[in-house]
């Protein structure tokens, strides 16, 4: 049992098939994951409360990171490489535990906001990674 | 286009398919995934791989050009190739990035688990980073 810090974590993308790490990333997790289930109220339901079964599939969710954006760093133009040419990337984060755990995914389609310009701020991007298949969880 | 991996830590991506175990530029090394050990593919040091976009690793600082084709594409010189080996080697480490300078000054060569610096050969340039601050009590 441990209490992690974030501070260290690695995000890495696909560059030619290659694991290549991503620069100056502020924040990141994964979203949205959900074991799917269908509504199975009936109209004949004993009590008032709805009831809900299980579909047997999971929605894997997305990764959504944060991070300074460097127009002229290659690390972020491999970024927007995916927005020009879409295809799916493989991504890995290196978790901060002691025995440095990855876990792995696969992402088809991002979403991409930014660069963003604020006078409080450095210059920001903002991503979402649709995750496709087994989001690595640990199991 | 082809390009020369310059570090012994460069994973393949899970769906390379491309690069079967018999391959030898291919070395298989044991990681920590799911929280178990395994098996996975990493480009032994000084592989040669050829791909449309392996310009961007030599951009990224984890490959050289191995061709005219890539050392074109990628439009760096030697000197811009030295910083980005260098810039990588701090961001593959966590390294956030304004302990950049202190990385690169070997000041510090990381974290330790708590957070905090992880002393480097020249941790005694800068002593203090280090130090205790100082309580409430000890300024009154």
């Amino acid at each position: 049992m441990a209490k992690n810090k974030s501070k260290g974590v690695i995000l890495k993308q696909t560059i030619a098939s290659t694991l290549t790490a991503v620069a100056q990333c502020t924040s990141m997790g994964f979203t949205g994951a959900e074991s799917g289930t269908f509504d199975s109220t009936t109209l004949d339901n004993a009590d008032a409360f709805k009831t809900y079964a299980l579909t047997g599939y999971t929605e894997p969710g997305s990764f959504e990171f944060e991070l300074f954006f460097d127009v002229g760093l290659a690390g972020h133009q491999a970024l927007t490489d995916l927005l020009t040419t879409p295809a799916n990337c493989d991504w890995q984060v290196t978790h901060t535990n002691s025995g440095t755990t990855t876990q792995d995914f696969t992402g088809t389609g991002m979403t991409f906001d930014g660069p963003t310009y604020d006078m409080e701020d450095g210059v920001k991007a903002n991503l979402s990674i649709k995750i496709t298949g087994d989001p690595g969880y640990a199991t | 286009m082809r390009a020369r991996i310059i570090r012994e830590d460069m994973q393949l991506g899970m769906s390379a398919t491309a690069y079967p175990e018999t391959d030898e530029r291919v070395v298989w090394k044991t990681v920590t995934q799911n929280g178990r050990p395994v098996k996975r593919r990493f480009w032994r040091l000084g592989a040669e791989i050829e791909d449309p976009m392996v310009w961007r690793l030599v951009q990224c600082g984890v490959a050289i050009p191995a061709d005219d084709a890539c050392r074109e594409a990628c439009g760096l010189s030697e000197d811009q190739m030295a910083f980005a080996q260098k810039r990588y080697e701090a961001v593959c480490r966590g390294i956030a990035p304004e302990d950049y300078q202190l990385f690169f000054n070997k000041v510090i060569s990381g974290y330790e688990d708590d957070g905090s610096f992880k002393k480097g050969d020249n941790w005694q340039a800068m002593p203090e980073l280090w130090e205790e601050p100082e309580s409430d009590e000890d300024n009154e």
